[in-house]
């Protein structure tokens, strides 16, 4: 009976890890929007990120690195009230959760990176641009290195990304 | 000897597991591709051998890779039920099909999964649901193929350039 008390929860526990991922900024405040109409929603799993560090075989180690622990990426944009919804977004992130890395106002956007550490590692790097054209919040997941991260901007074709390398000048 | 033939029967099973297509996408096909909006066309080796002589090298060399197509267009996208969609994904998922990309723009979704063994990708699994043209697209590649083979895909249908949508090489 002990037995399968024992079997029974590690069971569980296993299936509850399989199937819970890491709830990121997008799920906690912004769920409500994933399946509006008015935004657009783009989710770039681990897999793919594994996938294209497979093939950066002949890049450097370090953005082959920066990738293989990324866990994903969720991009969430609007073009309609792009203003009201960068405030929800700055009103709603809990600061103590999300800490502000930097702002920068770059070509009519404000942007600004939000970080997520537990000791040592970041493990999600928010971006968030409030412009008069666009609303963007850009989640990524992982154990992330900040200057990895980057130089990955330079390699991978997606718009707003570039924001990314304000990062860098760090 | 009764041992020794299970074990057989065992590795017939396992085997041919690997190579089928997945049930349920298989089940898919075969609900839609008798209504009338639909067209249905699937390639086996035979025929993809054949039509590799008409193809230039680099295409042809890219075809080489692929055991089985199967393309199914829907001009009338209201015909897919939502839950047979939603059921499709969750079979494949327990199948060991993973997530590759998802977008949504408005109303329009396309999604990548694929499935993979040690080799390489096996199959590969592109939907799209189209709002401009109403289109409803389930694309199924099955074979030995790296994620590079897929940026060069050459299949002309609506839908065709979300793979462009795939991050460049590194």
């Amino acid at each position: 009976m002990k037995y399968l008390i024992v079997i029974i929860s590690l069971f569980a526990f296993v299936n509850t890890s399989t199937l819970s991922a890491q709830a990121d900024a997008i799920d906690k405040y912004f769920q409500q929007y994933v399946e509006d109409e008015r935004f657009s929603v783009v989710y770039i799993s681990p897999k793919m990120f594994q996938m294209i560090a497979k093939i950066a075989e002949d890049e450097e180690d370090e953005l082959r690195e920066a990738i293989s622990d990324l866990q994903g990426l969720r991009i969430l944009t609007t073009e309609h009230n792009t203003q009201g919804f960068y405030e929800e977004a700055l009103r709603k992130i809990n600061t103590k959760e999300y800490e502000v890395l930097m702002t920068v106002r770059s070509e009519g956007d404000n942007v600004r990176f939000l970080v997520k550490e537990s000791g040592d590692i970041i493990n999600e790097l928010l971006m968030l641009v409030g412009g008069d054209e666009d609303f963007a919040l850009m989640s990524f997941v992982g154990n992330i290195d900040l200057d990895k991260l980057a130089k990955l901007s330079d390699s991978v074709d997606i718009d707003g990304l570039d924001h990314l390398d304000e990062l860098d000048k760090n | 000897m009764k041992y020794l033939i299970n074990i057989i029967l065992l590795m017939l099973l396992f085997s041919t597991q690997m190579q089928a297509q997945s049930k349920s996408v298989n089940s898919f096909y075969k609900k839609y591709k008798k209504e009338a909006e639909a067209r249905n066309i699937k390639l086996n080796s035979f025929i993809i051998d054949i039509s590799r002589s008409f193809m230039d090298d680099e295409t042809s060399d890219l075809l080489k890779k692929f055991s089985k197509v199967q393309l199914l267009v829907i001009e009338d996208a209201k015909i897919v039920n939502p839950s047979d969609l939603t059921s499709l994904m969750k079979s494949v998922k327990k199948e060991k099909f993973e997530d590759l990309i998802n977008v949504r723009d408005g109303l329009s979704r396309v999604q990548i999964l694929v499935r993979d063994s040690k080799k390489g990708i096996t199959d590969l699994l592109l939907v799209v649901q189209d709002q401009e043209d109403d289109d409803f697209v389930l694309l199924s590649i099955q074979g030995l193929f790296k994620y590079e083979d897929l940026k060069e895909l050459d299949i002309d249908f609506n839908g065709k350039e979300h793979l462009d949508q795939l991050p460049d090489k590194a």
